[in-house]
């Protein structure tokens, strides 16, 4: 699985973790559109959306890209699973992976009383916001780019989409 | 050619680029070709239809004058779905401008198979008159093999159209795929052993880190 190999602290602050997807609801953002989407969604809405990803957020190298479209945590264990999925869906594609985890999260073992000091390195995890493209697919057509990536977002714990290579 | 009806902006700034997208507008700046740079709004509606129909050269309308422009840069938000602001340089009727190109892959390689087929260059560079610029260049590589590459020389360009980048560069190819199955299935079960491993803290052992003090 993807970790750094070196880092300056092995352990870092969770961070502020950022509100959901109100204001990233696809096909607009008009009000009729975010109520019909809040009705149906996953999480509770814990505050306003407003991480937005301001690199990485178009395809650069392949023809196809998987784009975030809400904010949360990429464990590197997720993508290893969506490397490997799509790896079967598109055996022919060159498969390209946008997100690296840099950050360690920690946990304490199950059954112990808090205090002690912080936890153990659990994991390790990409921090994605929306518009963060995850994965990039080169050399296939777009019916077989999307069977891949319709098995990698099944695997992701966001919401994703497909895009193509934007050319003005 | 179709015709832009552009406003010139006074206000600058976030707050009245806001403002201007909230009413249907697209702040844009003009410059080039000798000119003063000039702020512009245009009509967010019409550009996008420009954009739709691969419309890169046009006809502005602006403080009483016309004028042949280019789209230079557009700029979009952060899922890439709409628009935020528009770059324009002046271009003159007959006179060459540099701009880069789309390639477009037409195709299936015949080595595909064996061989991964790779993609060194998604644009090119070209140098042709407004209203010659090619919506994509054409390459066509149903006859690739494994090892075979296509160089930039190889491109057709349309008539009129002079490529700028290196003849030598290499455009695509395809590469022999290396044996993986079995390193998949390595891959694997690696991910489980190498689960524990720690990455090298750097600095560690010069007070940055406190385990050893806590070992004594």
């Amino acid at each position: 699985m993807l970790m750094p190999k070196r880092v300056k602290y092995r352990k870092t602050q969770r961070g502020k973790i950022k509100g959901t997807y109100a204001s990233t609801v696809p096909g607009g953002r008009g009000p009729a559109a975010r109520k019909q989407h809040l009705k149906t969604r996953r999480k509770p809405i814990k505050g306003p959306c407003r991480a937005k990803a301001t690199r990485g957020n178009t395809v650069a190298f392949g023809d196809f890209g998987l784009q975030a479209l809400e904010w949360g945590w990429l464990s590197a264990r997720s993508i290893e699973a969506g490397r490997i999925a799509a790896g079967r869906a598109a055996a022919d594609a060159k498969l390209w992976i946008r997100v690296f985890p840099h950050k360690s999260v920690t946990a304490k073992p199950l059954e112990v009383r808090m205090g002690s000091g912080k936890g153990d390195v659990d994991r390790w995890v990409a921090v994605v916001k929306p518009g963060t493209v995850l994965y990039e697919l080169g050399g296939v057509d777009e019916i077989t780019a999307r069977k891949a990536f319709n098995r990698v977002a099944h695997k992701m714990p966001m919401r994703v989409r497909m895009i193509a290579r934007k050319h003005i | 050619m179709t015709t832009l009806r552009a406003e010139i902006r006074h206000d600058h700034g976030t707050r009245a680029a806001y403002s201007l997208r909230r009413s249907g507008r697209l702040p844009a700046v003009l410059y080039g070709e000798g000119g003063d740079t000039v702020s512009l709004s245009l009509d967010r509606h019409e550009f996008e239809n420009l954009l739709r129909h691969h419309e890169r050269v046009f006809d502005l309308e602006y403080d009483g004058g016309k004028q042949q422009v280019l789209v230079h840069e557009v700029q979009f938000d952060h899922l890439g779905d709409q628009l935020l602001h528009v770059d324009l340089i002046r271009a003159s009727r007959g006179k060459k401008v540099e701009v880069s190109v789309p390639l477009d892959f037409v195709g299936h390689p015949k080595g595909t198979p064996k061989g991964e087929f790779v993609k060194n260059l998604q644009e090119v560079e070209i140098s042709a008159t407004p209203r010659s610029i090619p919506e994509a260049i054409v390459v066509h590589v149903h006859d690739l093999d494994v090892g075979d590459v296509l160089h930039v020389s190889d491109l057709e360009m349309p008539e009129g159209v002079e490529c700028l980048a290196d003849p030598e560069t290499v455009v695509c190819g395809i590469h022999a795929r290396a044996e993986v199955e079995e390193t998949a299935e390595g891959e694997e079960g690696e991910a489980v052993s190498t689960e524990s491993a720690e990455p090298e803290v750097i600095g560690k052992g010069k007070g940055g880190e406190d385990e050893p003090a806590e070992g004594e």
